[in-house]
């Protein structure tokens, strides 16, 4: 669906690029995460992709055309979610929908029921300037998905949300992802790249360290142990390998006799992975 | 024709929700045809000297509608600047650049009624039909000059709102011409509303004023153009 080679973006009035010789390919129905710190050269590749930016050098296929090859035609079939809001103030959120749903040359979901979607149905009628950032984003989202676009593009789509709403866009993500839809999603949030995508890409200083499936380098990065908290007069804690933890006597044991408070695989988080490969934090 | 209708309609609703916009759009020229239709006249009556410019005031006049109606869509556009919304048109089948046109194109629509109206108003008796759609093309010109030149250079509507005072005095200037007699006059045709004032005076004197409307249609063309190249590098670059 997307094909990368040799990507590479310097801005005007900038020395070095921002984004340095980049490949990567995101098949169809993939959720493809691209994840870094602030100035990674992240939303600058999203760009690129959604053709924001023009003068890159590399190759960059989208659903198989050459990114210059495509006309207007190409946002029929794309979605963009947006890190920040852009909606018209004064319109409201229905409004709004109807405003910028008209603009496409395929049928389009009715803007009720995209408002239904991120709950936001009561609130059709209010103006979009007098909305809260969350809220905002959600509007955001749905405007991205009303044409039922083959590919989207979500930049920290869960930014500003509160748990519940960030939980209702994520489902939203999946179900979009179950209908076949492919998902480049940029975001600095380990938890929702690590929920969310089949693979990710960490990106830093413009270059891609290391791409993988979240599941696959959690193994890799992590310890084969299984730690284990138990009481015993005081909270006690001990480590097993994992390898024949089966018939490890001393793990059994403490199953067997002591009050087992947790027990967790001691696998990488990805935040951990990040710092391991890169050097930086995620910030 | 249904999309541009859809969009007018929107377009109509956020100017209604906003008090400074349909003041601005309706009031203001409201006002000013009321000016040119019962106060000119009657102060024409007072001071007969008055007579001799009439049509120059109202010319100015007549650029003062089609400014305020430049100053409405400007101030919409730097709120959709603001609110990011020309970002997400980008990304939209319609472009941006489509956008920009027909906003342009309404308000340039509008400023023609708007000046062929002011056009009809006493004193301008002398201008036929064809001359008088002719000025109000010419003079609606300066509704997307307007637009363009506040959004460019105003960072949000307060600067716009300063930026309109300076920018509606600089059109204005050209109005000097009528005073001089020397080449000094030539150098005031830098403003592109200088060719207006001028073709509208020749076809008053029943003159077909081909090289000021030449030259007129040549000066707007060339501000929209730089203006719009302006405008655009400085929200997208």
């Amino acid at each position: 669906m997307i094909s990368v080679t040799n990507l590479s973006y310097t801005y005007p009035q900038s020395s070095g690029p921002a984004v340095d010789d980049i490949s990567f390919e995101v098949p169809k129905g993939e959720v493809f995460g691209f994840l870094g710190p602030s100035g990674a050269g992240k939303s600058t590749t999203q760009k690129i992709l959604i053709r924001l930016l023009q003068g890159f050098r590399g190759d960059v296929r989208v659903m198989g055309k050459p990114l210059e090859a495509w006309g207007k035609s190409f946002y029929n079939h794309i979605g963009v979610g947006f890190e920040l809001p852009n909606h018209f103030g004064k319109l409201t959120a229905l409004e709004n929908l109807r405003f910028f749903g008209s603009f496409y040359d395929r049928p389009v979901r009715g803007p009720l029921e995209l408002l239904r979607l991120v709950g936001l149905e009561e609130d059709a009628g209010k103006r979009a300037g007098d909305f809260s950032k969350g809220m905002k984003m959600r509007l955001n989202f749905v405007r991205a998905i009303m044409h039922s676009p083959e590919l989207l593009f979500f930049d920290e789509p869960t930014s500003g949300l509160d748990p519940v709403n960030a939980r209702r866009i994520k489902d939203l993500i999946i179900e979009q992802r179950d209908a076949g839809r492919t998902i480049f999603l940029t975001t600095h949030v380990m938890h929702d790249a690590e929920e969310l995508c089949d693979r990710i890409a960490f990106i830093v200083n413009g270059k891609i360290a290391l791409i993988d499936a979240p599941k696959a380098l959690k193994l890799k990065y992590g310890r084969r142990l299984v730690r284990v908290e138990y009481l015993n007069g005081t909270v006690r804690e001990e480590e097993f390998p994992l390898d024949g933890i089966g018939n490890n006597e001393g793990f059994l044991r403490i199953l067997r006799e002591e009050e087992v408070q947790t027990i967790h695989t001691e696998e990488a988080s990805l935040d951990d992975i990040f710092i391991k490969v890169t050097g930086m934090r995620l910030l | 024709m249904q999309k541009l209708l859809r969009l007018a309609w929107l377009d109509f609703n956020m100017i209604l929700r906003e008090q400074m916009l349909w003041f601005m759009l309706f009031v203001v020229p409201g006002l000013q045809f009321s000016l040119a239709l019962l106060l000119l006249p009657w102060l024409e009556r007072q001071f007969p000297v008055m007579a001799d410019y009439h049509p120059l005031i109202l010319m100015l006049m007549t650029l003062q509608v089609v400014t305020s109606i430049g100053f409405v869509l400007a101030s919409m556009l730097l709120d959709e600047r603001d609110e990011q919304v020309l970002t997400a048109l980008r990304a939209m089948p319609v472009g941006v650049n489509a956008f920009l046109f027909y906003r342009l194109s309404i308000g340039t629509f509008m400023a023609v009624l708007f000046s062929y109206a002011m056009l009809t108003a006493p004193g301008m008796e002398g201008l036929g039909p064809a001359a008088r759609f002719t000025a109000a093309l010419l003079f609606a010109s300066a509704a997307p000059i307007t637009t363009l030149a506040l959004a460019a250079f105003s960072g949000n509507k307060v600067e716009g709102l300063a930026v309109y005072k300076g920018l509606s005095l600089i059109l204005m200037i050209p109005a000097g011409s009528f005073f001089l007699s020397s080449w000094v006059n030539y150098v005031l045709g830098i403003v592109p509303v200088y060719w207006t004032l001028h073709y509208v005076d020749e076809a008053l004197a029943g003159n077909m004023a081909i090289m000021e409307l030449i030259l007129a249609l040549a000066a707007h063309g060339l501000a929209l153009w730089g203006l719009f190249v302006l405008f655009k590098r400085r929200v997208f670059s």
